[in-house]
């Protein structure tokens, strides 16, 4: 911190060698920036080329489209930017010096690229004796898929996800997005805050392994035990819940417009009834448990559809809740921007980058009474604290930091793809 | 092709023999001798907890009277008996805790959850927001037995703001967050992730702020108290799609594409989907490291045609085409196993059964049995927060109130007469 007399954020003073790519690492150290780490990401040397997340780069006649790509400019927020050739052995001794004065490595790298690069726990912790190195492969040791390779998203059919998402008379599918990069990714910022609450303590740091399928399955777990329990493997409900009815989303006035409405117990199957202006649907023998509910659910949708039709998502919501059901209008995102709740609760991070542009992100997801985080903050340029790192931070001097420069080493601009 | 960092991609390496520790091994867990008092009922909580836990916080779970926590109450149950012993979602999030039966609304309760409060580092709870203040146990009461206390609240729509009295749950929370409208078919209603994705996701988020706020506490001595929205904490999970910026900037709405993911300009790489092939479904994906592998592995050489390389999103139903032209006739498993060694990241869709009996989940020993007295010895996924090497938590859900006598007398310090008492005037049970 600059200032004495401000408070630390919660991981102030760690540093945080980021040499991770595309979605889940990417965010997990967003996040540890957010916090107050100071997160320097090594960024290959040809640039941002990050598959998914190229929403401009692929257009050519655009000027620097590295420093342009919005995918890359929102996952990145508020880090440090250092270009290194860590094939090139004086890449990897400047990498090398930089862990002996940082806190934290992180890789996303297949499992094979770490250890054949030589850049392993074994021997970085020899550097930083008390360094904590994290790993996030896809499916983790020992075990015949050990280094195979997959994104978040295909992580998501090999741990059970995509069986279980889906319409009910529809095949497999998953949640929009990158699901388990995003989920990973705040188990990973999890994770690693706790060990250097314990290294704190211990003086010992650790070798961390996240392993993306590993979280898929965490999130689903129950799954397994109801498989189990039940000896019935696990389907697809689509938006109905086995123990809930009605549960699902309903049609509403306007283009592709939907209501989600939940129904917990008979009490509240009663307000929805009266809301609705069918006080008779309480005692209909169709509709008046929830185990009748559960067996005419059809039936039922198809009514409260007639109702829902006539209002926005937005009425039908706020009038059902004024009478206490569970009810939250299917948001698009323009709607969520000018949503009243999520405005008064300020969720949402605005950023001005020099090459970018104005963008607005998704926020840090809880508030705190104490100041924990520090928004507002944009991504770096490609290899704009370069000269910082290893001049400043490293003390080499400014004719070696140019040699670096000039030879692809530590580029400003990327270079061509060896 | 390769350039330098491909090549040491390439390189098959030969990983150290390593073992599990056995359950004699003292295992050093990050977060032992935290101790946590969890209020909270219902998965949020649950799973906030469960993190924690098993990162080695000691986790004292102080459930209602009469069925417990709400979890209990969620089933599917064994043999599809409602137990609240053998709840699945309860089993699953409450391994390794402890259970204290208390009616926290009854006035002799206050004090106890003062106390309980006084001796944790950490409390977490979930009740509507308001509640806690109204029975005298919001963070200003409760900072003042213990002034560096960490409180996490998890709510559907967040403590303060205009919807914060809303009724939520599950699937609400996740339409209002706008991730529903994202997934699903094109040509359907918008759809939800299965399980609990949304209720997880308040657990997550509570979890890493609590830990944050452990940090922070080491930095300042202060404590925190803490506010989890569910529906911010699935929305924080936009990043990487510019999703609040889009409409604005390039005049696209995010909307579900069905399996494929989002994007946006025809000129982005092939977006990944799910394509059926002869036994069930795989997960097609692009190697950037490898531009034309999917011509490469599928033998059809459009895909490496410069027109389609240079516009892959554009030609997506084109591509899908082949590449299901290509699957129609092979396996799940071939289909997984030829592009994995060409370093081609498809992957295959399993079902529960089947990801719990794959080789490599056997080989890792990712589920672990535990014995319970009601619910009989299951298997349970490992935990994601701890290496390999350090196993998941061979431990069972507690019964209701297991822990009541213990955390009374030994945590507590009180005397037996005082714990009939409390008994007798319907404070805890059993």
């Amino acid at each position: 911190m600059t200032s004495s007399s401000k408070k630390p954020l919660p991981l102030t003073g760690v540093r945080v060698l980021d040499l991770t790519n595309v979605i889940a690492g990417p965010v997990a150290t967003r996040m540890l920036s957010h916090l107050g780490a100071e997160v320097i990401k090594i960024e290959l040397p040809w640039g941002r080329s990050v598959g998914n997340m190229a929403i401009f780069t692929s257009d050519k006649s655009v000027e620097r489209p590295y420093n342009k790509n919005a995918g890359f400019n929102e996952v990145n927020r508020a880090k440090k930017s250092l270009a290194l050739d860590l094939a090139d052995p004086r890449g990897k001794g400047i990498f090398e010096e930089l862990v002996s004065v940082s806190d934290v490595v992180i890789e996303n790298y297949s499992p094979r690229v770490m250890p054949n690069l030589g850049l392993t726990y074994e021997h970085l912790r020899t550097l930083r004796p008390d360094l904590i190195m994290v790993a996030m492969p896809a499916l983790g040791r020992p075990g015949p898929w050990s280094d195979y390779i997959s994104f978040g998203p295909g992580t998501e059919g090999l741990g059970g996800m995509c069986h279980v998402t889906g319409y009910e008379d529809g095949p497999p599918s998953k949640p929009g997005n990158f699901y388990s990069d995003q989920t990973s990714a705040f188990h990973v910022a999890t994770a690693i805050m706790s060990a250097i609450w314990k290294r704190r303590r211990t003086g010992r740091g650790k070798r961390l392994e996240i392993v993306l399928r590993d979280v898929t399955m965490a999130v689903i777990g129950e799954k397994f035990l109801e498989y189990q329990l039940t000896d019935r493997g696990p389907g697809r409900v689509g938006n109905r819940h086995h123990g809930m009815a009605p549960h699902n989303v309903y049609r509403c006035k306007g283009d592709d417009a939907w209501v989600a409405i939940a129904v917990a117990s008979d009490e509240e199957f009663a307000k929805l009834a009266d809301t609705t202006g069918n006080p008779n649907w309480k005692t209909d023998d169709r509709f008046a448990s929830m185990a009748s509910r559960l067996r005419n659910q059809d039936n039922l949708d198809a009514r409260i559809q007639e109702w829902t039709l006539q209002r926005t998502p937005q009425e039908a919501m706020h009038c059902l809740q004024a009478s206490g059901v569970r009810a939250g209008a299917v948001l698009k995102a323009p709607e969520a921007l000018a949503d009243l709740q999520y405005r008064a609760r300020g969720f949402v991070d605005h950023t001005h980058h020099p090459e970018g542009g104005e963008f607005k992100h998704p926020g840090v997801s809880f508030k705190s009474s104490g100041p924990m985080t520090s928004l507002g903050r944009r991504a770096p340029l490609f290899a704009e604290h370069s000269d910082w790192a290893i001049g400043e931070l490293l003390g080499h001097s400014s004719s070696d930091v140019e040699t670096l420069h000039g030879e692809g080493v530590a580029p400003l601009v990327p270079v061509v793809r060896k | 092709m390769f350039n330098r960092m491909s090549v040491a991609e390439a390189l098959p390496i030969a990983y150290p023999p390593t073992q599990p520790m056995s359950a004699s091994d003292p295992i050093e867990r990050p977060l032992d001798g935290v101790k946590v008092l969890d209020l909270s009922l219902g998965l949020s909580g649950g799973y906030c907890t469960k993190m924690l836990r098993e990162l080695g916080a000691e986790v004292v779970k102080v459930e209602p009277r009469g069925t417990g926590d709400d979890t209990r109450s969620i089933g599917p149950f064994l043999n599809d008996e409602p137990n609240i012993e053998t709840s699945a979602p309860f089993l699953y999030l409450n391994q390794g805790k402890k259970s204290v039966t208390l009616d926290i609304s009854h006035p002799e309760a206050g004090h106890i959850v003062k106390r309980l409060a006084a001796e944790s580092d950490v409390l977490v709870e979930s009740f509507k927001p308001g509640y806690l203040s109204g029975v005298g146990l919001d963070y200003e009461s409760l900072s003042e037995v213990n002034p560096t206390l960490i409180m996490a609240s998890i709510s559907y729509f967040g403590q303060e703001g205009p919807y914060s009295r809303y009724e939520g749950s599950e699937i609400v929370a996740y339409a209002f967050s706008g991730y529903m409208y994202i997934t699903g078919d094109p040509d359907r209603e918008p759809l939800k992730a299965g399980g609990y994705q949304s209720e997880y996701h308040g657990g997550i988020s509570a979890a890493m702020a609590v830990v944050a706020a452990l940090n922070y506490r080491d930095l300042t001595g202060e404590g925190q108290y803490i506010d989890v929205s569910t529906v911010e904490a699935i929305a924080s999970t936009f990043e990487g799609v510019s999703y609040y910026s889009l409409l604005e900037r390039e005049g696209v709405l995010p909307r579900r594409k069905g399996t494929r993911l989002i994007h946006t300009s025809s000129r982005a790489p092939y977006p990944s989907t799910l394509l059926p092939c002869k036994d069930g479904w795989v997960h097609v994906h692009y190697s950037p490291s490898f531009p034309d592998g999917l011509a490469t592995l599928t033998g059809n050489g459009r895909l490496a045609e410069n027109e389609v390389m240079t516009a892959m999103a554009g030609h997506a139903d084109e591509i899908d085409e082949r590449v299901i032209d290509w699957m129609k006739d092979l396996t799940r498993e071939e289909v997984f196993q030829r592009s994995q060694e060409l370093r081609i990241p498809f992957t295959k869709v399993q079902s529960i059964p089947e990801v719990m009996s794959d080789p490599q989940n056997e080989a890792r020993a990712f589920f672990r049995e535990a014995e319970h007295p009601v619910a009989g010895t299951l298997k349970y996924p490992g935990t994601p927060l701890a290496p390999w090497e350090e196993g998941g938590l061979p431990s069972r859900a507690p019964l209701l109130g297991e822990h009541t006598n213990e955390v009374l007398r030994d945590s507590l310090g009180m005397s037996d007469e005082e714990v009939e008492h409390l008994r007798a005037e319907g404070v805890i049970q059993p």
